[in-house]
């Protein structure tokens, strides 16, 4: 095979005994150094004031729990009540009110944030050789600013519920629901502000703060996702807050916008609201799949397949993810030549992740495979996204959305994404990243189980409801036809063996704090900046400024990172043997 | 599927129109294709899993990529996504695209119902009889919130919006009861927005039909049957009193005329001239446009004075029925104008509008003008000017 890339500097000789990435070396501590990022000060002040990136990473990932959490319960209740047609447990209006809030806390407070929020403000800076991001102050607003639009955002859902759906379509959202609408929709407005801020000081930190040698070859995988991300996150939030204004002002003052008895244009707020939240599923997507390039690279201890064609299509996706909000209102009306064009556009973008889903594939060629939890997960990830990706060709194509739109068959595709998709990408991240975070190692046995329970669960879950969607059940229904209900009871069983999954790291992780092994600075043998430095990290990262030499996941090279100390490795040579 | 048969559901979900079947093989397509590429990739991964599994004292390869298979792996998927994406056109356009001479039906949502009007002016709520081998065209709006009216057997589905007419038509060719769903989320009773479709035979459909008031045509002077959407559009005729200025009094000296609008007999489906010289299908999108927003398309000759009404004023489910009254005034059936009401706030009276735009006796008429018969107006707006018209 040729190769598509290569670092900057290749070695000519590749028997050269060297540290990929960076120089000097840095010795492998094993134990965590006295003073790191979480003893060095205590008291509430030292958290809530801090302007330190991992102490800010730390402050996004406890209230995230917490959200994930109120958003399976909900998730919960509306299982629960499927197991009957006529409602197991719930009232009607408790049942919108329930998926509401399974659907809003998950995206707009879980999703959106749990990546960028963590493992982004925690490792961007760590990977690109930085002290800290380029707007310290700036990154701790951001947190207040989207503390602040949750509370309100969980006071509207706590205080009278919210019944419109997360996609908070109009006439319905704007004249007739009678739930907390505006004040959830101020929530909304107030985490965007979060989401781009975030964004802004994340792509200033790429741009600006890079260690002498990090050109934008070497970026980490992870780093590119972010900074695709962020970008998305500047220009398409601000649409979202213009829609959720439009639809307060209609909803307070009457003002015809979107109700067309009062003049205005319902499809309006459709599109205005897909131009941001079909951005936004890449927001959640792209982080994940960042993540899932880190790991894979290090589990089969290989340069990633492809490294361009992994980081452009992190951008085309970006890009093209801003042209394809139309293909969420094919049944609307909208017109069947621009109904073409999006689905089109649709295809366009689906390729990018195919590429992706190949080349991380590919990358496991000629591997040293390791099965660590982070790799289950990975691997998970893979098998998961895959089926997403696919069923996505259904409902993107015109023709085979029309009788698929709207029913469970778009449920299972969304969640196989997301879910499948991102919570698996999330996991691996948080499995990979939590020895460095804080110096710690889990359970190996109980972090394996819990990859591949979740796994088994979330196929029970969705699976049955591709068929489900097929035979026409509609989504958001507590009632449903009886032929139904054993597909329902399916999903239900593999919810609650999802939810035990989910409960497992919420248990082995805390625990592994008081009673796990000290990780060492780089348990993985990973190559990336951020292993260099001891686990936890200490204030600044690093004591001296990494110079980079090479790309990243210089895997196969001799080095000392090299999973068996003191065997020397061949190397293959550049052009990768076979 | 076969999961499904033994968990309560049928192997393969009931079609029963011709375009189901064609959706299904389209369906049938992309699953295949996209089942055997998911397949190669868990195929690929396991192999790969299983073959470079960590061995004791092995190496990994510096393998960094290939342009060659990023651009097969490129272009393989484009190229299928393509045939997918023509595949698809072919079957959103048929489905888009009406037979010109199926009847129409008339689908009304509101929270949380479905108000559903034959052409023959029977009405039915939550359920929609129709006669196997039968094409139909189907008109959906909705009365509040949006909702989406979907047949799962007829594979077909479409949003009803309100402020909105969207077309969509079916051809059942099964008999059977099939499923009526509201897909899109309209609040707490959308899930018992539900109805049932009937597809009957020719034999079973007309002993169907035997059983309700149906608009028969009738020898002039008559009236609707009692019930039926015709005689409530009857009934709005008068109320909205559309009959002050669309009746058949024309006596060019009176401010009874109908000096004022067309004469709305014989209207529904007849050609329409439009000022520009265009010409218009009288069907029941263009009486409805003009309805709610008669400036749109305006009859050649008559000034448009009608005022707008709303849905405030008519609701979606009115606009329906008086749409079924126009189409069941053939010539000769409006009956006469009984009462002197006053014209419709914002129309003038005859005098005035006469006067501001055209003397008194001059204008020849050119007009358009129900003749006798045929070529019937436009039902609202217009008016004319003053002398002239012709029309009974």
């Amino acid at each position: 095979m040729a190769t598509t890339h290569a670092p900057a500097t290749t070695p000519t000789t590749l028997e050269l005994d060297y540290t990929p990435q960076t120089a000097p070396p840095v010795v492998d501590v094993d134990g965590p150094p006295k003073v790191h990022y979480l003893n060095h000060s205590f008291g509430w002040l030292s958290w809530l004031l801090t302007v330190d990136h991992k102490r800010i990473g730390i402050l996004y990932l406890i209230p995230l729990t917490i959200f994930f959490m109120c958003g399976g319960i909900a998730a919960g209740l509306v299982r629960l009540n499927l197991i009957q047609p006529y409602g197991a447990i719930l009232e009607l209006d408790q049942y919108n009110k329930a998926f509401t809030a399974h659907g809003t806390i998950m995206l707009f407070l879980f999703l959106i944030p749990v990546i960028p929020g963590v493992l982004g403000n925690f490792f961007v800076p760590m990977m690109i050789g930085a002290k800290d991001m380029a707007f310290p102050k700036l990154n701790l607003a951001s947190w207040y600013v989207w503390m602040g639009g949750a509370m309100f955002f969980i006071a509207a859902l706590l205080f009278g519920g919210l019944d419109t759906g997360w996609t908070f379509y109009p006439p319905y959202s704007s004249k007739y629901s009678h739930t907390n609408v505006i004040w959830a929709g101020l929530g909304v407005f107030i985490t965007g502000f979060s989401s781009i801020l975030t964004g802004l000081n994340i792509i200033a930190t790429v741009h600006k703060m890079r260690a002498p040698g990090m050109t934008w070859g070497r970026l980490p995988l992870f780093v590119w996702a972010m900074y695709a991300t962020s970008v998305i996150q500047i220009l398409a939030t601000p649409v979202l807050a213009m829609a959720v204004c439009l639809l307060a002002t209609e909803r307070i003052f009457g003002v015809g916008i979107f109700d067309p008895s009062l003049g205005g244009d319902p499809l309006l707020f459709q599109h205005l609201f897909w131009y941001y939240s079909h951005p936004a599923v890449y927001i959640m997507i792209l982080p994940g799949m960042g993540v899932i390039n880190e790991v894979i690279t290090c589990f089969s201890r290989k340069n990633i397949f492809g490294y361009k064609a992994v980081a452009w299509s992190s951008v085309g996706i970006a890009v093209v993810g801003f042209l394809v909000w139309g293909h969420h209102m094919f049944l609307s009306g909208q017109g069947v030549y621009l109904g073409m064009v999006f689905s089109v556009l649709t295809m366009l973008v689906a390729i990018p992740s195919a590429v992706k889903v190949f080349n991380w594939t590919a990358t496991f060629y000629g591997g040293q495979i390791t099965f660590e939890a982070p790799m289950l997960f990975t691997i998970g990830f893979i098998v998961l996204f895959t089926i997403g990706g696919l069923t996505g060709l259904f409902l993107g194509i015109l023709g085979t959305d029309i009788h698929l739109h709207d029913t469970y068959f778009v449920i299972a595709h969304f969640h196989f994404t997301m879910v499948g998709g991102m919570m698996f990408a999330w996991q691996a991240g948080l499995h990979f990243y939590w020895p460095k975070m804080t110096g710690k190692m889990y359970s190996d046995f109980w972090s394996r189980l819990a990859a591949v329970i979740m796994l088994v669960g979330f196929s029970l879950t969705f699976l049955p409801q591709f068929v489900a969607g097929y035979h026409g059940l509609p989504r958001r229904y507590p009632y449903y036809p009886v032929e139904f209900q054993m597909m329902n009871i399916l999903s239900t069983a593999g919810a609650t063996i999802q939810g035990f999954g989910y409960l497992m790291p919420a248990v082995y992780l805390p625990l592994s704090l008081f009673f796990g092994r000290n990780a060492g600075a780089n348990p993985w043998r990973a190559t990336g900046l951020e292993w260099q430095t001891p686990s936890p990290p200490t204030m600044h990262n690093f004591e001296e400024l990494p110079i980079v030499t090479h790309g990243p996941y210089e895997y196969a090279l001799p080095s000392k990172f090299t999973l068996e100390d003191g065997h020397a490795h061949e190397t293959k040579g550049g052009n990768g043997g076979h | 599927m076969l999961l499904a048969e033994g968990l309560g559901l049928p192997l393969w979900p009931e079609r029963a129109t011709e375009f189901a079947v064609r959706y299904d093989w389209l369906f049938i397509y992309i699953l295949v294709v996209t089942t055997i590429a998911g397949l190669l990739v868990y195929a690929g991964l396991t192999y790969l899993c299983f073959r470079y599994a960590k061995k004791p004292g092995g190496t990994s390869q510096r393998v960094l990529g290939s342009h060659k298979l990023e651009l097969i792996w490129t272009a393989i998927p484009a190229a299928f996504f393509l045939s997918f994406f023509v595949g698809s056109t072919i079957i959103f356009d048929e489905v888009s695209h009406p037979p010109a001479d199926a009847p129409e039906i008339f689908v009304v949502g509101k929270q949380w119902m479905w108000k559903i009007q034959h052409p023959n002016g029977v009405r039915e709520i939550n359920e929609l009889h129709l006669q196997d081998g039968v094409a139909v065209k189907v008109t959906i709006t909705s009365e509040d919130v949006i909702h989406n009216f979907g047949i799962p057997a007829f594979r077909n589905k479409i949003d009803a919006m309100p402020g909105r007419y969207v077309t969509t038509w079916y051809k059942p060719n099964k008999v059977g009861t099939y499923h009526i769903f509201c897909d899109q989320y309209c609040g707490q009773g959308h899930s018992q927005m539900v109805g049932k479709v009937h597809v009957l035979s020719k034999d079973d459909y007309a002993a169907w039909l035997e059983g309700h008031k149906t608009d028969a045509p009738g020898t002039p002077g008559d009236r609707p049957t009692d019930g039926t959407a015709a005689w409530h559009g009857q009934q709005l005729f008068f109320k909205l009193q559309c009959i002050n200025c669309h009746n058949n009094v024309y006596d060019a000296d009176s401010v009874n005329s109908s000096n004022r609008a067309p004469n709305l007999e014989g209207l529904f489906g007849s050609k329409v001239p439009l000022e520009g010289g265009k010409t218009v299908s009288a069907d029941g999108a263009y009486i409805r446009e003009s309805i709610r927003n008669p400036e749109a398309k305006v009859h050649a000759g008559w000034k448009a004075i009608m005022p707008a009404y709303p849905r405030a004023q008519v609701s979606e489910e009115e606009l329906g029925q008086l749409v079924a009254y126009i189409q069941y005034l053939k010539k000769g059936k409006l009956p006469k104008r009984t009462s002197q009401d006053a014209a419709p706030v914002g129309a003038p009276t005859a005098g005035e509008s006469l006067g501001d735009k055209v003397p008194p006796a001059p204008i020849p008429a050119p007009a358009p003008q129900p003749d006798d018969k045929k070529p019937a107006d436009k039902k609202p707006e217009e008016k004319k000017p003053a002398p002239t018209k012709g029309g009974n």
